[in-house]
């Protein structure tokens, strides 16, 4: 088994989408790393063991020779956007927007 | 086993085939109402598997998840006189486990003591009336309907089979199955010394493979008869006395002096009797048979008792087991070291008597 470092903003999910191909490895990808929550963060300090074989080879050569890393967890920003609805674009007239 | 993502993404496709009103939507590949069959697929599928996962690590609790956890007790080294059991149980992924962090590989074997277990459930009686005399079992039969789990342990020492140290590690193992057994259970856990055995043996052994004292014959002829003896025999049986000491070459393979076939036989079929397997005197006799030499082997007698109790003074005599066709022993093993064996050699020369 090979290990790899996780990038910036990648889940377990785009882990498994970049080395296998498909989100239905991820489950073996939990076993392999002892873990058994699939919404905890990885870390890009901390090792991942893959190496099993692909889901779908040519989705992992797509990513591979295009030298793409899907990363679609989110980032700190847009977890704080999403948190704070407030300010002119999420008010709406006569709703949350009132004159007195 | 769970369905693929595009197995379930097929049944849904299937299905919508099946609804008229869906026909005006549009079939491209890459339309919007493809992609939500594939989220909501996704999802099912995501759902299956933990629900998967889940059955796989919830084990119901069977009396083999008892045995495999009592094979999983780990017993640490006694911080203290007082603590019992430094190796804490702590609860994770939903169930007690034991925390051996800090540990290697070689530590949490060495500190597995339970080497052999085995789990039954038998009735209250049977644990309320303890000093019953080996019988025949033919089924667990719940005379109340109150049934107890019932496990025999025992660990090993010096490479033999030994009971589990009663102060300390049974202690904590016991601690340890309250701990994870479910609420209101009845469990009893014993392990005891070895079972003593006694066996009475007449072999009638080929006298070019098997060596007899010529001096020996006579007495082992009858000593071994079980018919009445007469006045004269009786006589003879006397002359020889209380302690007559017959030859200790007696029974060993002439080419191979140290080697007792008999003997070796009986102790390699004991040893071999799985823990609280039933001691079957025809298998007994089958094992002697084929042992070198050893033409006709007949199991006269069969004597046991439970171990003695370090606690108590007297002996639990011997019981006469020789009617019981299979029994299993009170520990779940025989004690080998205290094993006795009575064996009458005698020369196997019917040729010659029918001539």
């Amino acid at each position: 088994m090979e290990t790899i470092k996780p990038q910036e903003n990648q889940n377990i999910f785009d882990i498994s989408l970049q080395e296998y191909g498909s989100i239905e490895k991820v489950f073996d990808l939990l076993e392999d790393n002892d873990k058994f929550d699939l919404t905890e963060d990885i870390s890009v300090y901390k090792e991942l063991k893959v190496g099993r074989e692909a889901f779908k080879k040519d989705i992992v050569e797509y990513y591979n020779s295009r030298n793409l890393k899907p990363a679609t967890s989110i980032s700190e920003e847009e977890q704080y956007l999403l948190d704070n609805f407030s300010g002119i674009d999420y008010m709406i007239i006569e709703d949350d927007f009132i004159i007195y | 086993m769970a369905r693929t993502i595009a197995e379930i993404q097929n049944e849904i496709l299937d299905e919508k085939g099946k609804q008229p009103s869906l026909n005006g939507l549009t079939e491209s590949k890459t339309s919007i109402w493809r992609l939500w069959v594939n989220i909501v697929a996704t999802a099912i599928w995501i759902h299956e598997k933990i629900v998967e996962k889940n059955a796989l690590i919830s084990r119901p609790h069977t009396l083999n998840w008892y045995r495999d956890q009592a094979l999983n007790f780990h017993y640490g080294l006694p911080l203290t006189p007082e603590s019992s059991n430094n190796m804490s149980l702590v609860w994770k992924d939903g169930s007690y486990q034991f925390d051996t962090t800090n540990l290697n590989d070689d530590e949490i074997e060495k500190s597995k003591i339970i080497k052999y277990c085995a789990v039954s459930e038998i009735d209250l009686e049977t644990i309320l009336t303890p000093n019953k005399e080996p019988k025949e079992i033919f089924s667990d039969y719940f005379h109340n309907k109150v049934g107890v789990v019932f496990i025999k342990v025992a660990t090993e020492k010096d490479d033999k089979i030994s009971r589990v140290d009663v102060s300390n590690e049974l202690f904590a193992f016991k601690e340890y199955i309250a701990k994870i057994k479910d609420a209101g259970n009845l469990v009893y856990i014993t392990s005891d010394d070895g079972d003593i055995l006694k066996l009475n043996l007449n072999v009638y052994v080929d006298p070019l493979t098997i060596k007899i004292n010529p001096k020996d014959i006579e007495y082992y002829q009858l000593k071994s008869l079980s018919r009445s003896l007469s006045a004269e025999e009786t006589a003879k049986l006397a002359a020889y006395g209380e302690d007559y000491e017959t030859d200790a070459v007696n029974g060993s393979l002439i080419l191979k002096p140290e080697e007792f076939p008999v003997e070796d036989a009986v102790k390699n079929h004991l040893k071999n009797i799985e823990f609280n397997g039933a001691f079957v005197k025809t298998y007994l006799v089958d094992a002697i048979q084929k042992a070198e030499g050893i033409k006709i082997p007949i199991l006269k007698q069969v004597q046991t008792s439970a171990a003695k109790n370090p606690n108590s003074s007297e002996d639990s005599g011997l019981s006469d087991v020789s009617n019981i066709e299979y029994f299993i022993p009170n520990a779940g093993y025989f004690d080998l070291d205290n094993l006795v064996i009575d064996i009458n050699y005698i020369p196997y020369t019917f040729y010659r008597d029918n001539q």
